[in-house]
Parts: structure tokens; sequence; C-alpha cells
């Protein structure tokens, strides 16, 4: 009598480790338990598969080997949790997670590349001297905004309506579209990512530490990104904080006295960047 | 929805060939239609053509990948096929999953919903492949339990694929009559998939004739077709079911035969690997629409000759 539960175990810890003892006993007498490799090869070669496909930049900047190398490595600590690849190793994929301990990919790179300095300088160089992080986190920006809806969004001329019917605009519960991501990274790259991302084109990257913030958004089906000045990402961050837009404006006038509100808030209503709340 | 897509999505006994489709093609799939309507060609490349989804592909908020789907469900007969609902393995079934599949079903209205019998989930990881189920009493039930719920889930029956063998598991019954016995018990369909037979009796010796045999023709409501891959390892022993290459000689026979055996049924083209241009994949799927041609005017000449009393043999 063969007990399911028993096979599922045997076959998921042979999945996990390539440790086939505890499944051979499910096996006719004349199989051959090497042919269970085709199995495990499909469930890697699609995990692989999914983190190129989530992680453009970072594949084509990485030799193939060494991506496979990382995504490995990732796949055995972090296998899928939900039954689609199509976050796989983002943020958002995550969101559902039993256990907190679970790291996206990008986490992923910047804890090994923490922990393990020596061995992955002999094993890739890139991951230590180049950063790979932010042209990751940068990845992810992109695809997670990309699948987002936006909702309500304003136009200027419903703002000119507005205005015209007499109405105060500070009283209006503007918000920024859902698909609005704000990301930091540590290096001045954004213009490399932008290079590798769509012009499959292998460059140096630089790697002084310089603090940039990027905003993501989606605008007419399209992904829109655009490198923040420091006043520009107080006000992007504390609107997303806060939701509130009066907060935004105000931390960004403490920020630079003369700061043009008016000019900022066209160009959130010609970029589609504003909301109307429910 | 265009009136006259919705009426052919609704028209079940539809046997076009069809091709599964890859977000690559988006553009020239919508690009067929629209030449193909411009003239009026009685051979009409787009007519009987359809698509198929990998349903959790489509597990986004949105974007242009939702945006294109509801395109091409406007002027194609479209089908869903899961590849990640564990059926096999049912106590992990998620409602999360389950809702995103019924909301997908209910906004694009396919005309087939089907998944494996298989599983791919356990504890804590989802394995990305369709792995084989022990053919046990125990498995029959789980299996039928993960069917049930997901029919319930998205309010209408689905078909079951066969999977690909590549060992012999301690069993206590024929694949045949075990997915019979499925279908039975629920009110599923039987995906067959001949590519995937056709493997199986490479790899692991099974009959192929006998288990044609113990189908339900009524049962069979989709064909799938698609080409393999030869083992490095172990070269005359081992097939692999990648949906890398063009569908081999022998699966297009036995294709043949399946239509002579259960009459016209839908025919998908899948192609998941070394994707060729979409235009190659067309030249494909227009093989399987010719066969499919072929046996409905046959079918179509013995009915009108079993109405006239006149009869083959």
């Amino acid at each position: 009598m063969i007990d399911q539960n028993e096979f599922i175990q045997a076959f998921s810890h042979y999945m996990r480790s390539g440790d086939d003892s505890a499944l051979k006993g499910f096996l006719g007498e004349l199989e051959n338990p090497a042919f269970l490799r085709i199995y495990r090869n499909g469930f890697y070669k699609a995990c692989i598969s999914a983190l190129k496909a989530n992680f453009i930049s970072l594949t084509s900047f990485l030799e193939d080997a060494e991506f496979n190398q990382i995504a490995t490595q990732y796949i055995n600590r972090y296998p899928p949790v939900q039954a689609t690849l199509v976050a796989y190793g983002m943020d958002e994929s995550l969101h559902d997670r039993v256990d907190d301990c679970l790291l996206s990919f990008p986490d992923f790179i910047k804890q090994i590349r923490e922990r393990s300095q020596t061995l992955l300088s002999e094993l890739l160089p890139k991951l230590i001297a180049e950063p790979l992080i932010d042209i990751a986190l940068l990845d992810q920006a992109w695809f997670s905004t990309l699948n987002r809806v936006n909702r309500n969004v304003v136009g200027l001329s419903q703002v000119q309506t507005m205005l015209a019917q007499g109405q105060d605009l500070s009283l209006i519960p503007f918000n920024l579209v859902e698909s609005v991501t704000l990301v930091e990274i540590q290096h001045d790259l954004f213009n490399h990512w932008q290079k590798l991302r769509f012009a499959d084109e292998v460059i140096e990257l630089p790697t002084e530490k310089v603090i940039c913030h990027v905003l993501f958004w989606q605008y007419q089906g399209e992904v829109q990104a655009k490198l923040l000045s420091p006043i520009e990402w107080h006000f992007y961050n504390t609107f997303l904080e806060s939701k509130v837009m009066g907060n935004a404006l105000e931390a960004a006038s403490q920020l630079d006295a003369d700061f043009d509100i008016s000019a900022l808030f066209a160009d959130l209503l010609n970029a589609s960047l504003l909301k109307l709340e429910d | 929805m265009q009136d006259s897509h919705l009426l052919k999505q609704k028209k079940m006994d539809f046997s076009g060939a069809g091709i599964n489709l890859k977000p690559q093609h988006y553009e020239e799939a919508i690009a067929l239609f629209l030449q193909s309507h411009q003239t009026s060609n009685e051979d009409n490349l787009a007519d009987d053509l359809w698509f198929e989804v990998h349903t959790e592909n489509y597990f986004v908020e949105g974007g242009p990948r939702l945006a294109y789907l509801q395109q091409i469900r406007e002027l194609y007969p479209l089908s869903f096929h899961g590849v990640g609902a564990s059926l096999g393995n049912p106590s992990l079934l998620t409602q999360p999953h389950l809702q995103q599949v019924a909301q997908l079903v209910q906004r694009f209205e396919p005309f087939l919903v089907s998944e494996h019998a298989t599983w791919s989930t356990s504890q804590n990881a989802y394995f990305a492949d369709l792995l084989p189920l022990p053919r046990t009493q125990d498995a029959l039930n789980n299996l039928c339990q993960g069917i049930e719920q997901y029919q319930e889930a998205i309010g209408r029956s689905i078909l079951i694929e066969n999977p690909t063998n590549y060992l012999n598991f301690v069993a206590d019954m024929d694949e045949a009559d075990f997915l019979m016995e499925a279908v039975k018990r629920t009110g599923a369909g039987l995906l067959l998939d001949v590519n995937n037979l056709y493997l199986s009796n490479q790899n692991t010796g099974m009959d192929i004739q006998a288990y044609l045999q113990a189908l339900d023709p009524k049962s069979v409501g989709e064909i799938h077709i698609a080409g393999f891959a030869i083992d490095e390892n172990f070269p005359e022993r081992l097939l692999i079911d990648s949906h890398g290459a063009p569908v081999a000689e022998e699966v297009w026979r036995l294709l043949e035969q399946v239509l002579n055996q259960f009459g016209p049924k839908p025919v998908l083209l899948e192609r998941d690997d070394n994707i060729p241009s979409f235009n190659d994949l067309m030249l494909e799927r227009n093989q399987a629409q010719s066969y499919l041609s072929t046996f409905a005017t046959r079918s179509e000449e013995k009915q009108t000759m079993g109405k006239t009393g006149v009869g083959f043999d």
C-alpha cells in the first residue's frame, strides 16, 4: 500500500536536495533513478528562466554562467512559494509569505555579498566589484510598475474644471497613482541601467558610492522612469508615506523655500501621476 | 466584447487548430486577424485559429500582458491551460490561487479550461514542474478532490491532461483507467496530449493502443501536440517533453490515429522553448488544421451515409 503523503514527501526531498534515497522505494524494479533528474532539471530551468525574465538588465550584465550560479543559490535557499513564476524573485511575490525570512532576489544578492565576500570574490568577481544590487533593484521596480493598474487618474482638464467650479484644491484628496515606485540606489548608474535594459549594451558600472533616487510609474501602459533631485525625492517619499499631498509640499518647501509648487503640480498632472481617492 | 466572437466562444463543438500564445507573438496574432478580415479570401488563415495561454502567466493586476490578452480574446477563441494548481495534492490548493483563476475565467470567458493530473506544490515550495502521481486509490481520491475544488471555484468543468512519464512508479492501476475514473467521478473531460503519450510509450513502455482503447472518446475535449528533446546521457532510452522543437513525425502519425479514432477535437500546437517566428508556428499549426479538416469532412460523410442507410465496412 503506497501512502501518497510519503511519496510526495520523498519526492519533495529529492527536488530540494537531489537525494533520491527515499524515492527509490517507489520506483519499479527495472527503473533507472538517474531519470529522476529530468524533473529536478525542469524545476531549475523554469525558475532560472523566470529570474532572467524578471531581472533583464542583471541578465545582460552578467555572463550566463555567472547568472545561473547565483540564481541556483537563490532557488536552493528560496524556492518559489506561489504557484506562478510571474513575479518570482521580487518583493511583491513575497506579500503572502508565511515565512518572514523569505528574501527577494535583490535582497539575497545583498545578503550573500555581505556575508561571504571572500568566497564570492573568487566565484563571482562581478558581484563584489560592481553594484549589482542597484541593477537588480531597478529591474524589480520596472517590472512591478509594469504590472500594476492606475485607477481614478486625474488629468489637467479635470483640475481646470474643478478650479472653474471654484473648488479649493487643497481640500481635494489627491494621491499618487498605484504604479508609483521609488527606488534608492547606492551608485549613480540610472543611465547605465537604461542602456543595459533597453539597448542590451554591456558597460562598465560606476563603483563610487553616490546615493540616487529613481521614480517609476506607468503612463499610457508604458513604464516611465525619472532620476529625482533631492527635493523631488523628499516630496515623493513624504507623499507616498503620508498619502497627503499637503504634507509632501510642506516637506519639500522646508528643504527649499523657493520650491515651485505650481510647476511641480503641473508636472504631476501632465505625467498622470495623480489620482483622486475614492 | 464583439458579439460574433462571443458566439464563437460558446460554440463548444469548435475543433480548429490553435497555438499556445507567447508575448513575442501578440502583435502578429492581432495583425493576422486584421489582415485576414480585410480580404474576402475563402481560405482565411485566421478562421478556426485559436490561442491557449498558461493561466498563471496572467496572475498580474494589470499592464500590457492583460491588455494584449483582452485584444486577443476579442479576435479569437481563447483557452486557459493551468500549470500550477497541483491538483494531485489538493490540501495545498490555495484559495488565492483559485480566486485568481476564477477572476480570469470570468473576465475572458475561455472556451476551454484545463489543468494537469499531476502535483507541483509541497509544504514550502512550488516546484514549477509537472510531477507524477502514484496511481493508487488514495492518489485518485486526492486528484478528484483537487479537480472538484477547481471546478467549484471557477463554476465550470475542466479538462485534465495526461502527464509525460519518464519512469514507472509503483502503481495500482493503468494511467488510462486512473484518468477515466477521475473524469467519471468529477465530470471533467480529458486533454489528451499525444506527445506525452508517445514519450510515455518510449520512456516507460506504456502501451499506446491499449491506452487509447481505454479512453471514452466523448471525454476527450482537446488534443495537444508538441516537440520533444532526446536526453544527452540516455539518447536511446529517454525523451524529454521539451516543447522546444517541431512536432516529430511519429507524433503527427499518432495525432492522425487519434483524430481517426475520436473524431475532430480542438488541437493545440505547444511551443515553450526555442520559440520560432509566428509564421513558422503558423505553418506547423496549419498542418494540424489540414488533418482536422480532412477528418471533419470524413466525419460529415460518415454521418450523412449513416442517415441515408449507407454504411462503411
